[in-house]
């Protein structure tokens, strides 16, 4: 019984540090800072406008949409908008990193991939899912998307799939923030070129149902495929959830201890110039 | 005002010799940023040609078209990186939220002498240029596309100057709120970014006039490359540069009007953080 008080008081203890950070970031990113939050957000919108317009156009020229339908195809664009963040995984390390600002988190009472995890979700999850995606869901209606998913089991299987997702993400966001530390001052190019890679090779912004058959099998079974297309034909029903999302786990069981290891060989090399 | 070209030229020249001096004493960073530009170039080509390829053709283009339509977006970026790549000119909202303008202002030189000089990358910033030129020609001898070199480069400059004048003007907002607004320019700079490789044909007229009036992404890509291929009416070719001067005007108003707001207020950006 008393070990029972001790095992939850510690798992409070671990646990408070995360959620005060959240909520510190959270508070932080809507200081004043809605200017900069709302540009990023119109072009998000755009884009999001932009690709279901194309899509409906295919749609009406009677082109074969690798055998999703139009009414799957609007859904899962409208749901890589509203899972963006947590699709693309992207923590203030290579930032914390260039500012030289990283050395503050070393001094922090968590561990410091729990402090980039935190600030992630406080910086970006939670601003961007209450002032963008909520109102994008909302209005999906309005723009004659469906938000829901192909069934009851597949929105709960992408759910799983969606923290696979989101935990492959964080081992891939270590390695490039190990890669960034090697670089020093070419921090910037590595984050260019991983956020470029990211949008051709994650699906995010064009299905791999739409690509060629040889490319759209090849893409599928990378790791950056397992980022974003593997949650969002679950969720649309086009994939075959159990070894889709035993993909994601393969990949997870991979890059974790490859991220932690390279990650941890790198920090020896951190050097900040100051931004 | 001669005076002032010829400061504009001779600063061109130092900016293109430190440039130079960049890519010979750090080779390695200036290769692996140039190398990064051509990555990130050939991943956003990549995805909407596969989907011209899966499809035989998008939005009323053949894959040909397509592919010299990607080859004039990329231009069009390698026009924007040779001449504001440096000394964040294409991110002047940083410089504006800094409070870096005051630094501008010291030097004997006028300001508009300085933006347009300061970013000029000869080097570092060629490699999207190149990469662009080589796509187009390319596209062009695949489809047999007949298409004048100087008009080409033409529009690629009307084009470069509506991003310019976009990015500038959105910026302007970092005067009245220099925290806020100081990453502006990244976020007006994304608008030209992908997205101006996608064929429009087919979509609503509507959404077409929006993206070459309020949001110009069209007047980037798919309206130049049109006139370019002898696909849109003759007009187009007073609207393009019409539209990029007025963007440039429209831009001037904004910028002067918020530099006597600089020079009433000053930037609040000054902080604990200590100078930029």
């Amino acid at each position: 019984m008393k070990r029972n008080g001790q095992c939850q008081g510690s798992a409070r203890r671990a646990v408070r540090p995360f959620f005060a950070t959240v909520r510190l970031c959270a508070r932080q990113t809507l200081d004043g800072n809605l200017l900069g939050i709302y540009g990023e957000y119109a072009v998000r919108f755009v884009q999001f406008a932009l690709l279901t317009m194309i899509w409906r156009a295919l749609a009406a020229q009677g082109a074969d949409l690798g055998g999703m339908t139009l009414r799957a195809l609007l859904t899962y664009t409208l749901m890589a908008s509203v899972w963006r963040q947590q699709l693309n995984v992207l923590t203030p390390a290579t930032s914390a990193l260039w500012e030289g600002s990283i050395i503050g988190r070393f001094t922090r009472p968590v561990s410091i991939l729990t402090s980039l995890a935190a600030e992630t979700v406080g910086r970006w999850w939670v601003p961007v899912f209450v002032l963008y995606s909520l109102p994008l869901l909302l209005l999906s209606p309005l723009l004659g998307i469906s938000c829901l998913p192909a069934g009851g089991l597949c929105g709960a299987l992408a759910l799983c799939s969606l923290a696979l997702s989101a935990s492959l993400g964080f081992a891939l966001d270590l390695c490039f923030a190990a890669l960034a530390m090697r670089l020093k001052n070419g921090c910037w190019a590595a984050t260019q070129v991983r956020e470029a890679v990211y949008e051709l090779l994650s699906g995010a912004a064009i299905p791999f149902a739409l690509m060629p058959a040889p490319v759209a099998r090849a893409l599928s079974l990378l790791p950056f495929g397992s980022l974003a297309s593997a949650p969002l034909t679950i969720y649309v029903g086009t994939a075959d959830p159990l070894p889709t999302l035993a993909l994601q786990a393969a990949w997870n069981a991979t890059l974790w201890p490859a991220a932690l290891y390279v990650f941890r060989r790198s920090r020896e090399r951190m050097v900040s110039y100051g931004g | 005002m001669a005076d002032e070209w010829r400061a504009l030229w001779r600063l061109y020249r130092v900016y293109a010799r430190m440039d130079l001096l960049w890519f010979l004493r750090d080779l390695r960073y200036c290769l692996l940023q140039m190398a990064a530009d051509l990555v990130s170039a050939a991943a956003c080509v990549s995805g909407i040609f596969l989907l011209a390829a899966r499809f035989d053709g998008l939005g009323g283009m053949s894959r040909p078209e397509v592919l010299f339509l990607l080859g004039y977006a990329t231009l069009v970026d390698g026009v924007y990186m040779l001449l504001f790549a440096n000394n964040n000119a294409g991110q002047i909202s940083r410089v504006i939220g800094r409070g870096q303008l005051d630094h501008c202002m010291l030097q004997p030189v006028p300001l508009w002498v300085q933006l347009l000089a300061c970013g000029f990358a000869p080097v570092s910033g060629c490699s999207l240029l190149l990469c662009g030129a080589g796509v187009t020609a390319w596209a062009a001898a695949w489809g047999g596309l007949r298409v004048n070199a100087l008009l080409l480069a033409l529009c690629a400059l009307c084009s470069c100057a509506v991003i310019v004048s976009v990015v500038y003007l959105i910026s302007c907002l970092a005067f009245y709120a220099p925290v806020a607004a100081e990453e502006i320019a990244m976020e007006a700079r994304g608008l030209f970014g992908e997205m101006k490789g996608y064929p429009l044909g087919g979509l609503p007229v509507a959404f077409q006039a929006l993206l070459c009036t309020l949001a110009p992404v069209a007047l980037t890509g798919w309206a130049p490359v049109r006139l370019l291929l002898g696909q849109a009416a003759p007009i187009g070719w007073l609207m393009l540069p019409l539209s990029a001067a007025t963007a440039i005007v429209l831009m001037c108003c904004a910028f002067r009007k918020g530099l006597r707001y600089y020079a009433t207020c000053g930037c609040s950006r000054y902080s604990g953080f200590g100078h930029r």
